[in-house]
């Protein structure tokens, strides 16, 4: 488990903070999904998951090692991957196999230990035939995968994803997303920062940060009902929702809080094949 | 984009060979084309000429390695052929120099020499892959981890600035273009403007490198890496393919030794 108790940090130029007393936990396997507007602090946050930056004030333990502690950075940063915004920049390797045998490298695993996670690692994102590529021969989404690989090979408990599906056409889109919920499904802990509301249906808990906080945290269901209501966050609905909620407003007795095209339909058979004998509103 | 030995996939025996000795047999080899006269050189050129053959290199893929040296192959002759003294060959009409014998051959010998040098190096470099190069520079320097030198980060640091070479020619070209199009005279234009605008490219083309090298540090970082030895994909071996060219060179080598300093 990670657990942030009273959080704060600052970064070097004065100003607001960068956290302001953030507490909060992330379980084995959960898929948490990070959103807020520019600037609130999101990246900030999954940097201290794997002592990139430690707190100035507050904790931070990784599976009961602490992120201020020097000798525990090599265990922390095994068990949580991170992966950045621009992978371009978090490429190493002048070969894809290379980059991914980086990590493996730094911990000292012998070279035939090596080769053979590096092909595992290789088959099971079906990257097998970029294996000698050179790094900027690779499209967007074969970036992104080839620096999950890399973070993947070390055999991480939990993985924070930074936007990873910004800039990307909706076949890499739906590849890098297909993949990451495969990770999910095999046990390991996401952390997902997104912008996109599409992103955000299947997660298992939305955190909403502004200005360095907290400010709502619950299923996707719980808050982007509670949007809905408000109507005053910076966050659109997902389309769906939206959908649902002008039909509700306008009459029709829908259920409000659907996320999901297969629920919306369902809804609306339901509806429809109930209201065929009654005449419609 | 620089071509200069860019390097050629392939798997023949030269390709095969173990980086360590390809990196040895050219160092030594750049040292003794400038210790070898008349037939000497002409054996160690049929060498680096076999060497292309048994490493499926294409005459024009050579002749383009080597065509950015040409035009100083050609300076050198000429220097050599004109500033020699010795018998002269005729005389240049209105002119202080004259062509001598002596010059005509040293400048032929020394611009074929530099040519040669050239050619071993394009030959290393054209069947090697980077990473194996990377590889083998750091086996070959790991005993100088005994003299405090951080062998690894260098080897690190190398394939890092090889890894980005690509990357920042990329992005070379995207700026120009963004520059084009808000008017800066990159290409055309009188040669001050040109100069004006270099500086429009230089300086955004640092700032990006200076954040790419930023983020790049942070990744490494988050990657476990830190300062000392660490282990590498690549693995080296000894065969038997490289004693075969360890004995072929190494009789080369004492032939030409012989000839110089013991006949």
């Amino acid at each position: 488990m990670i657990k942030i108790s009273h959080v704060s940090y600052q970064y070097d130029h004065p100003g607001i903070p960068a956290l302001n007393d953030i507490s909060l936990e992330i379980h084995p396997g959960e898929y948490v999904a990070l959103i807020g507007p520019n600037g609130c602090g999101k990246t900030t946050l999954i940097r201290q998951l794997n002592a990139l930056c430690r707190p100035d004030r507050g904790v931070v333990t990784v599976d009961g090692l602490d992120t201020s502690v020097a000798a525990n950075h090599k265990e922390i940063r095994r068990a949580v991957g991170m992966l950045f915004q621009n992978p371009d920049n978090s490429i190493v390797g002048m070969t894809v196999e290379e980059d991914i045998a980086f990590g493996p490298g730094n911990l000292n695993w012998p070279p035939s230990e090596i080769r053979r996670q590096v092909s595992q690692i290789l088959k099971s994102l079906g990257l097998e035939s970029l294996a000698l590529r050179a790094p900027h021969t690779l499209s967007g989404g074969e970036k992104r995968l080839v620096s999950l690989a890399g973070v993947l090979v070390m055999n991480p408990r939990y993985i924070a994803f930074d936007e990873p599906t910004a800039y990307l056409d909706p076949v890499g889109r739906r590849r890098v997303l297909e993949t990451m919920e495969r990770l999910h499904r095999s046990g390991i802990g996401i952390i997902h920062i997104t912008h996109d509301v599409n992103d955000m249906a299947d997660v298992d808990r939305l955190l909403v940060m502004d200005k360095g906080k907290i400010i709502q945290e619950g299923t996707p269901r719980e808050i982007f009902c509670k949007m809905a209501e408000n109507r005053d966050s910076a966050l659109s609905l997902p389309p769906i929702m939206e959908l649902m909620h002008h039909l509700n407003r306008q009459g029709w007795p829908l259920a409000p809080d659907i996320l999901s095209v297969d629920d919306a339909s369902r809804e609306i058979h339901r509806l429809l094949s109930g209201a065929s004998h009654k005449e419609k509103p | 984009m620089i071509s200069f030995g860019q390097y050629r996939n392939g798997n023949s025996f030269g390709h095969r060979l173990d980086a360590r000795v390809k990196i040895m047999a050219m160092v030594t080899l750049s040292i003794l084309i400038f210790q070898a006269r008349g037939w000497e050189i002409c054996l160690l050129s049929a060498f680096l000429f076999a060497v292309c053959f048994i490493s499926r290199l294409k005459f024009s893929e050579v002749r383009e390695a080597l065509r950015p040296l040409a035009s100083f192959a050609v300076l050198l002759f000429v220097l050599h052929l004109f500033f020699t003294d010795g018998t002269p060959l005729f005389p240049i009409p209105y002119l202080p120099v004259e062509i001598t014998r002596e010059g005509l051959v040293r400048g032929l010998l020394i611009s074929w020499q530099f040519l040669a040098l050239a050619l071993s190096g394009a030959i290393l470099t054209m069947t090697t892959s980077p990473s194996d190069l990377v590889c083998g520079l750091e086996h070959l320097l790991s005993p100088m981890r005994r003299i405090r030198i951080p062998v690894s980060d260098i080897a690190v640091m190398v394939s890092i600035a090889l890894r980005f070479v690509p990357t920042i020619l990329e992005e070379y070209g995207r700026i120009k273009t963004a520059q084009i199009a808000r008017g800066a005279e990159v290409e055309t234009g009188r040669l001050d403007r040109k100069m004006k605008s270099l500086a429009a490219l230089l300086i955004p083309l640092m700032v990006s490198a200076l954040r790419r090298a930023d983020d790049l540090a942070e990744a490494m970082e988050t990657r476990g890496y830190a300062r000392g030895p660490r282990t590498t994909l690549h693995q080296l071996h000894l065969g038997r393919e490289e004693t075969v060219a360890v004995i072929v060179f190494g009789f080369l080598l004492s032939i030409v030794l012989v000839s110089k300093y013991c006949l």
